[in-house]
């Protein structure tokens, strides 16, 4: 066994039919798809500014509109409106508790059910019961 | 083999794709044979000769031109192979079967010694199987082959004996 004598030639090892030319070809192809992948790369850093912009102009949307909002809609109440919001009675609302402004009664010196006569009582829960069942 | 002069002129100007496209030209056919002994099979050689052209288009704008392109791109096929073969017998000490076994070739002609002594090379260790390729098949120099491996001559001569030593044994035993 000696190196100048060698085995392998290439007349044992056989290639497809028309394989360099193919091999070529395909191999040429390299350069010019990297050459498509380099031209990529300043859209990258284009598309990261762009979305670094819109990400901004969001941003500043959210902090900013909010403001504009609340001053534009104080501007379009009108007074009377305004009058009305503030003159409105939180009483009308909860009846209980109109009874007890009735009265002019601290709750927290008395007991507030002796001060009720039954008949306050039972129509109280006659009208607002009814709504429950 | 001399080289034309205006490669490293294209080289020089920038002009990568026009020179890609001359060395693709020139050097496909000769190193496919290169690659086509270190791996025996077709499939892989032709794997390994995609894999260095990819290779030296990437590296082709930082190549120096200190060596001739050949030199170069030949470096670039044995180092592939070298990792293609790595790759290669990992895979069989996993799964216990070989993916590089020649006798599975359809474009292999040769007779049984010679599919004999492939199968005996390719159950070497791989530095052994490289220089044993490398000197036997492909009858390079061991100035070459120790610039390739990075490997002073003396450890080539010393792996290359064993290398034979243990492919007669398994003759022998055969």
């Amino acid at each position: 066994m000696t190196s100048n004598n060698s085995v392998m030639n290439n007349s044992d090892f056989k290639v497809p039919e028309d394989y360099f030319r193919q091999k070529k070809v395909s191999l040429k192809q390299i350069s010019t798809k990297r050459n498509n992948v380099f031209r990529l790369q300043p859209w990258g850093s284009g598309l990261s500014i762009a979305a670094s912009i819109c990400l901004l102009i969001a941003f500043s949307f959210y902090y900013l509109y909010p403001q504009q909002a609340n001053q534009q809609n104080l501007k379009q109440v009108s007074a009377s409106a305004l009058d009305e919001f503030i003159s409105y009675s939180p009483y009308s609302a909860y009846p209980e508790a109109y009874l007890l402004e009735e009265e002019s009664i601290e709750l927290e010196h008395t007991n507030a059910v002796e001060l009720f006569n039954e008949e306050q009582i039972d129509s109280y829960l006659n009208e607002y019961t009814n709504e429950f069942l | 083999m001399v080289e034309p002069v205006e490669w490293r002129d294209w080289l020089k100007k920038g002009k990568h794709e026009k020179l890609f496209n001359a060395l693709v030209d020139h050097y496909t056919e000769p190193l496919y044979w290169q690659a086509r002994k270190l791996m025996a099979r077709h499939d892989l050689a032709d794997d390994v000769l995609q894999d260095a052209f990819i290779s030296a288009w990437k590296a082709l704008p930082k190549f120096k031109a200190e060596s001739n392109f050949y030199t170069w791109l030949f470096r670039i096929v044995c180092n592939q192979s070298f990792a293609s073969l790595k790759k290669e017998k990992r895979y069989s000490e996993i799964n216990g079967s070989s993916l590089a076994s020649l006798s599975g070739d359809p474009f292999f002609d040769g007779d049984q010694a010679l599919l004999d002594l492939h199968e005996a090379v390719a159950s070497l260790p791989l530095k052994q199987q490289l220089v044993f390729k490398m000197r036997y098949f492909q009858n390079l120099p061991y100035a070459q082959i120790s610039e390739l491996l990075s490997t002073s001559e003396g450890a080539l001569k010393a792996s290359y004996h064993h290398a034979k030593e243990k492919v007669k044994k398994s003759f022998e035993l055969n």
